[in-house]
């Protein structure tokens, strides 16, 4: 053993102990971190998605009026529906968008047509696509791909990639194409003066209910109406029903955990050693104490170690078995966010939920100890 | 009984099988004192000293350390009184994928010392013993003799104020034991209560180095004379 100038022998002891048996220990070590790590990717994409879709509807317009008729969805006339909802004491700043769904040269995209005036938002420092141009999401090409796109709906046409919507907006814009007003209207199959829907905000957020027969009742043309908080609850429930279902990867660390919990027990239960020890001055608490110990350095790397690889396969770019398994993407998905606030409680709680029966294990095995009598070392060679 | 160091009361111990090993034993080992314990394999010579060390508990009667009623002593209580003694097993009991160097520092791990201190104080034991230059050779590797000076270094390691040794000369050659002999001499010139168990024929030849003598027969216990003590 090396010479260590260490004032804590109990521990250097643990240490040494725990080499003494290390494969077993090293896979009580993996086992636990595995585990801990199972349970924090779930806990944490959970969490992920929750903080990140109140983030993007914090965004979203107060309230979406769409036009309806008996085969559904229908263009609305951009100007008049925005005068008529304009009309509407409590409404603000309504606004005509040309959006909807075609396809892209990998997959189905979503189409936003902007033009200066049209009020729709960019990340700092891009411009509006020019006819003829557009901005694409990080999901719709490759960032070293072709510098032209071909979009498919109502007629076909090829624009020009001016530039790429930033890769930390990806929640957001992953499978968004923005082009020219002009041309996404052309593409979604939309006349000129007619938009895909209209969105609205509101003076108080709480009245956004009761506007809505109001609102409804302005417009000279049958339309459905939607809240931003019904999207949301919408949305929570979809994740918690999908959070529900990832939640089923704890069935398997149950049987996990308790055999964990057992190995651990197994593992400090050397009856005849420990008796040896007794004979050689060690008290019951001495006992405890070197099986605390070593539970500890086992248990608290295992388990930080288990929450640093949730932690990286859950944000590290690229990963994309968690996204698949759970939520079906396919292809690469967005990138995830997660302030390390929001992050605290759903790692605790992964820690926490392997920690404590660990815990328990190793403070179970130490306890057995106390009982433990000296005169066992002595039984077998009695004269 | 005495005050100062081990006294048996009455002492008996007896199998779960009813087979009586001791019976009734009154004898006193001073502090400061080496006594000799002969008597035939299988006499019960270690069962008293695992009585003495409190390692078992008597059938009937009581075992005194220092005045005090040990044997009647919760688990507890024993258990931190027993790091005053110091054991030598017949069976020796070491742990044999530990160094010799680890098994010597057992009982002084849980103490609270600085470790470079103990490591220091071990292996200065460990050379008196002629254990030296390779203290991190594990303790498979050694021979019968070594082994043995090995668990002797580990009953001295913590400077036990009892001393109880159980056929510490078995393997050993005539030198070495003369270094244990002389190492008890030391242990109890600092005042510790050293009991022998042996039935070494070179013990009972020295029977002038021990302060007291006495023979283990039929679970009885008689003292002999020690030459030079009549």
């Amino acid at each position: 053993m090396m010479r260590l100038p260490w004032q804590m022998p109990m521990a250097v002891w643990a240490v040494r102990d725990l080499m003494r048996h290390g494969a077993l220990h090293l896979l009580l070590f993996s086992a636990l971190a595995s585990l801990v790590a199972l349970m924090a990717i779930v806990l944490l994409l959970h969490q992920t998605l929750i903080t990140a879709t109140e983030r993007l509807l914090a965004q979203a317009p107060a309230m979406v009026v769409r036009r309806v008729n008996a085969g559904g969805w229908t263009p609305l006339p951009a100007a008049t529906a925005t005068a008529q909802a304009d009309a509407v004491a409590g409404v603000l700043n309504p606004r005509a968008r040309i959006w909807g769904v075609v396809q892209g040269p990998q997959g189905p995209i979503t189409l936003i047509g902007a033009a200066v005036n049209t009020k729709t938002r960019l990340p700092d420092g891009m411009r509006y696509p020019r006819p003829g141009e557009c901005l694409v999401g990080p999901g719709v090409m490759r960032a070293r791909g072709p510098d032209q796109i071909s979009l498919r709906g109502a007629a076909i046409r090829s624009l020009t990639v001016a530039g790429r919507l930033p890769e930390d907006s990806s929640m957001a814009v992953y499978d968004v194409v923005v082009a020219h007003r002009d041309d996404a209207r052309e593409v979604l199959g939309l006349a000129a003066g007619q938009a895909s829907d209209l969105a609205l905000d509101v003076f108080h957020a709480d009245e956004a209910d009761a506007l809505k027969p109001i609102l409804a009742s302005a417009f000279d043309f049958p339309v459905q109406i939607s809240l931003r908080e019904t999207q949301l609850k919408r949305h929570h429930n979809f994740i918690a029903l999908r959070g529900g279902t990832a939640c089923l990867a704890f069935i398997p660390a149950l049987p996990a955990m308790a055999a964990l919990v057992v190995a651990t027990g197994l593992l400090g239960r050397r009856r005849r050693e420990f008796a040896l020890l007794k004979a050689l001055g060690w008290t019951g608490g001495d006992l405890l104490r070197l099986n605390l110990y070593k539970g500890a350095i086992v248990g608290a790397p295992a388990i930080a170690t288990g929450m640093a690889l949730a932690y990286g396969l859950m944000f590290t770019p690229g990963i994309t078995w968690a996204a698949r398994l759970l939520f079906g993407w396919h292809q690469a998905p967005p990138a995830l966010y997660l302030s390390a606030l929001a992050a605290g409680p759903p790692l605790a709680l992964s820690a926490l939920l392997a920690g404590l029966p660990y815990s328990a294990a190793v403070f179970w095995a130490g306890l057995r100890t106390l009982s433990l009598d000296a005169a066992h070392v002595v039984e077998e060679n009695r004269e | 009984m005495i005050s100062n160091g081990l006294s048996c009361l009455d002492l008996t111990f007896a199998h779960a099988n009813g087979t009586t090993i001791l019976d009734n034993i009154d004898a006193d080992f001073a502090s400061g004192q080496t006594a000799l314990i002969t008597g035939a394999t299988g006499a019960g010579k270690s069962s008293l000293l695992h009585l003495l060390g409190g390692l078992l508990r008597p059938t009937s009667g009581e075992v005194w350390a220092d005045g005090a009623p040990v044997s009647r002593w919760s688990a507890f209580h024993q258990d931190l009184w027993r790091r005053k003694v110091g054991v030598l097993f017949q069976h020796l009991h070491l742990l044999n994928d530990l160094s010799i160097l680890e098994n010597v520092l057992l009982p002084r791990v849980p103490r609270r010392e600085p470790w470079h201190r103990m490591v220091q104080q071990a292996e200065a034991l460990m050379d008196r013993l002629g254990l030296g230059p390779d203290f991190q050779a594990p303790a498979h590797t050694l021979s019968g003799g070594q082994r043995q000076r090995v668990a002797l270094a580990r009953a001295l390691a913590a400077e036990p104020r009892f001393l109880l040794l159980d056929e510490p000369t078995s393997f050993q050659d005539d030198a070495n034991t003369l270094r244990l002999f002389a190492l008890c001499t030391e242990m109890a010139a600092r005042g510790a209560c050293v009991v022998i168990c042996s039935h070494d024929q070179r013990l009972r030849c020295a029977a002038n180095q021990f302060s007291q003598r006495l023979h283990l027969v039929q679970g009885r216990l008689e003292a002999q004379p020690c030459p030079g003590t009549h």
